[in-house]
């Protein structure tokens, strides 16, 4: 007689640890395939738009921030989450990338996703920048690194620094190899058809770098 | 003209950019992920413990090693840890039933190949004998970071097949093991054996397979409480007794208890059996026979068109009543079966004649295939059913 309310107790209790058990959560309802990170002014119109169609066509869920309005100094939350439960995220390095310090700490966030135990994929891109200059900041991102020195602290500009250098780091893509690619392809395209096709088919082939 | 050429050549690079962008992500997407039931009771600790240790960042290859009895969950946790784990490496692959497929002659040829064509995405060269596998597993996979399950190893050459060095994969590589040995685990740098749930977990995971609730209603607790007791914490018998017992009234599971008291407490196979007698009707027994001989790992199309021919009405029902039962798996539409369901199944038309493997209704393998057309002394209809099954 006694058994039976202890019965009762230990199925209620593991009733509240089924509910939901850890090890066979999956990732949540709605979570995104990809999560988008891109300076606006640089690419929100052009570059960057053009690749969220087509990621949406191919039938990957796909998150970018719609919002131009200028943040405050935290992400705000549902960007923080998307960033989380995002499989892969595709930072689009461009020109502009480092002049914004949201885009920085977004990057960081998305490293910290990628560090920590969800083994999140991060993919750069290189649109018009040269990975090196992500990596060591130099070029355009060294200008903006000048005025983030004068404006923030120390200790933040060096967690960006170190990003850039993770994220440069990484396998990725990068436009300009596809450019000169085709480069090539337009000068032979003049001397014959054939050959071009042959540079065609090369460039597609080998466009991928590997840091 | 020549401003208008540039523009042109650049959107179109952008494009095909883009379109080499999507490729790399589509592939990157592609779901690594493995069945796991909903339902696991007392994994948690055990899976968040593996988790931990092969998730840490280091440039070693780490083993794992899990062990256990047959029905304890060492696959399930495999996969719950495999899941968590995939989508960080450069390639992974998990290799079932390891044991099983080597049977066959020349049988780690198929799992080498598996494995090369699940990390490099591509098809691997032609493998004519295992250490030829073995040097093209060396040599391409040795920079790759990646992750591989060895699932049920029964033997130290199964194994070395695979992965005979920690330097046959690249750095940061991790590899578990799941085997019913622990002495073909030496070479692990960690050691996990699964131990019987508890009787609360037990109660917990057979009252949902049973009552789809997580603990058994009033009147049903005495009951729930003796089948646990005979299941002994093993959570594949709590689960296929459960599954049995679902919908049948207290006079059905005291019939069903009476038989499983019956049956001495090492024997699972005789407890699982018990299952299978309760299948209503020699047809939907027949299927089960079916695919614990021929189809496991097969796809559902194939396996209900096969059934179909062979019982003369849509086995779709049948099939359902299977997996309702736990006696099968469907996922991705490929139709599974644990090794110890699949065992018995074997067994049962085994015994039918035990000496004399003409005699059975199935023959499923290439030795008892051999002899019994060398003996020449099986009936036609015999053979016929066999090799039809194995041609269709």
């Amino acid at each position: 007689m006694q058994l039976l309310p202890l019965l009762i107790d230990c199925a209620l209790i593991s009733a509240a640890a089924m509910t939901e058990p850890e090890s066979s959560r999956s990732r949540p309802e709605g979570a995104y395939d990809v999560f988008l990170s891109f300076r606006g002014e640089d690419t929100r119109k052009t570059f960057t738009d053009h690749l969220y169609t087509a990621l949406v066509q191919a039938g990957i869920h796909t998150f970018r921030d719609d919002d131009e309005l200028p943040r405050g100094e935290e992400i705000p939350d549902h960007l923080l989450r998307a960033t989380q439960e995002s499989k892969i995220s595709i930072v689009v390095f461009s020109k502009g990338y480092a002049s914004s310090r949201w885009c920085l700490n977004e990057l960081v966030e998305i490293l910290k996703c990628k560090n920590r135990k969800t083994g999140q994929i991060v993919l750069p891109i290189f649109y018009h920048i040269d990975p090196s200059d992500v990596r060591k900041q130099n070029g355009s991102f060294a200008e903006a690194f000048v005025k983030h020195e004068e404006r923030f602290e120390e200790k933040l500009v060096k967690e960006w620094r170190k990003a850039l250098e993770e994220a440069g780091n990484l396998s990725g893509w990068n436009l300009n190899d596809m450019a000169n690619g085709y480069a090539f392809f337009s000068l032979r395209f003049t001397c014959t058809h054939l050959w071009s096709q042959y540079t065609l088919h090369f460039s597609m082939t080998n466009n991928k770098i590997l840091n | 003209m020549e401003s208008i050429y540039l523009v042109l050549s650049s959107s179109r690079h952008e494009a095909e950019f883009i379109k080499e962008i999507i490729k790399d992500v589509l592939n990157k997407l592609d779901p690594k992920y493995l069945y796991v039931p909903e339902h696991l009771v007392g994994m948690d600790r055990l899976a968040h413990n593996i988790f931990d240790f092969l998730s840490t960042a280091t440039d070693d290859v780490r083993i794992v090693g899990i062990h256990g009895m047959p029905g304890i969950g060492k696959t399930t946790i495999a996969k719950v840890v495999f899941n968590q784990l995939c989508y960080g490496f450069e390639g992974s692959c998990f290799l079932s039933n390891i044991n099983e497929t080597s049977k066959q002659l020349n049988g780690l040829v198929p799992l080498q190949k598996q494995l090369l064509q699940d990390i490099l995405k591509q098809d691997a060269a032609n493998i004519n004998c295992d250490d030829r596998g073995k040097v093209l597993i060396k040599e391409r996979l040795r920079r790759k970071r990646v992750l591989v399950v060895a699932d049920d190893v029964a033997r130290q050459d199964q194994l070395n097949a695979l992965m005979g060095e920690r330097s046959w994969f690249g750095p940061g590589s991790r590899v578990i093991i799941t085997t019913r040995d622990s002495s073909v685990l030496l070479k692990a740098d960690q050691t996990y054996q699964i131990k019987e749930l508890k009787q609360d977990e037990s109660l917990q995971l057979f009252s949902w397979h049973a009552l789809r609730d997580t603990k058994p209603a009033e009147d049903y607790i005495e009951l729930s409480k003796d089948v646990v007791d005979y299941c002994g914490g093993l959570p594949l018998a709590l689960e296929v007794m459960g599954a049995c017992l679902s919908g049948k009234n207290r006079d059905g599971w005291k019939s069903v208890i009476d038989k499983l008291r019956r049956i001495p407490n090492h024997d699972i196979q005789g407890k699982l059996r018990i299952s299978f007698d309760a299948l209503e009707g020699e047809e939907l027994q027949n299927a089960f026979l079916d695919i614990a001989c021929f189809f496991i790992d097969r796809k559902k199309e194939y396996v209900a068109k096969v059934l179909g021919a062979r019982c003369g009405y849509n086995p779709e029902v049948d099939l359902e009543t299977l997996r309702e039962r736990s006696l099968i798996k469907v996922f991705q539409g490929m139709v599974t079966m644990h090794d110890l369901l699949r065992d018995m199944g074997r067994e049962v038309v085994r015994e039918s004649s035990p000496k004399e493997p003409g005699k059975r209704t199935r023959i499923w393998n290439q030795e008892d295939a051999w002899h019994v057309l060398q003996q020449k002394k099986v009936r036609a209809q015999c053979i016929h059913e066999s090799i039809v099954i194995r041609i269709f």
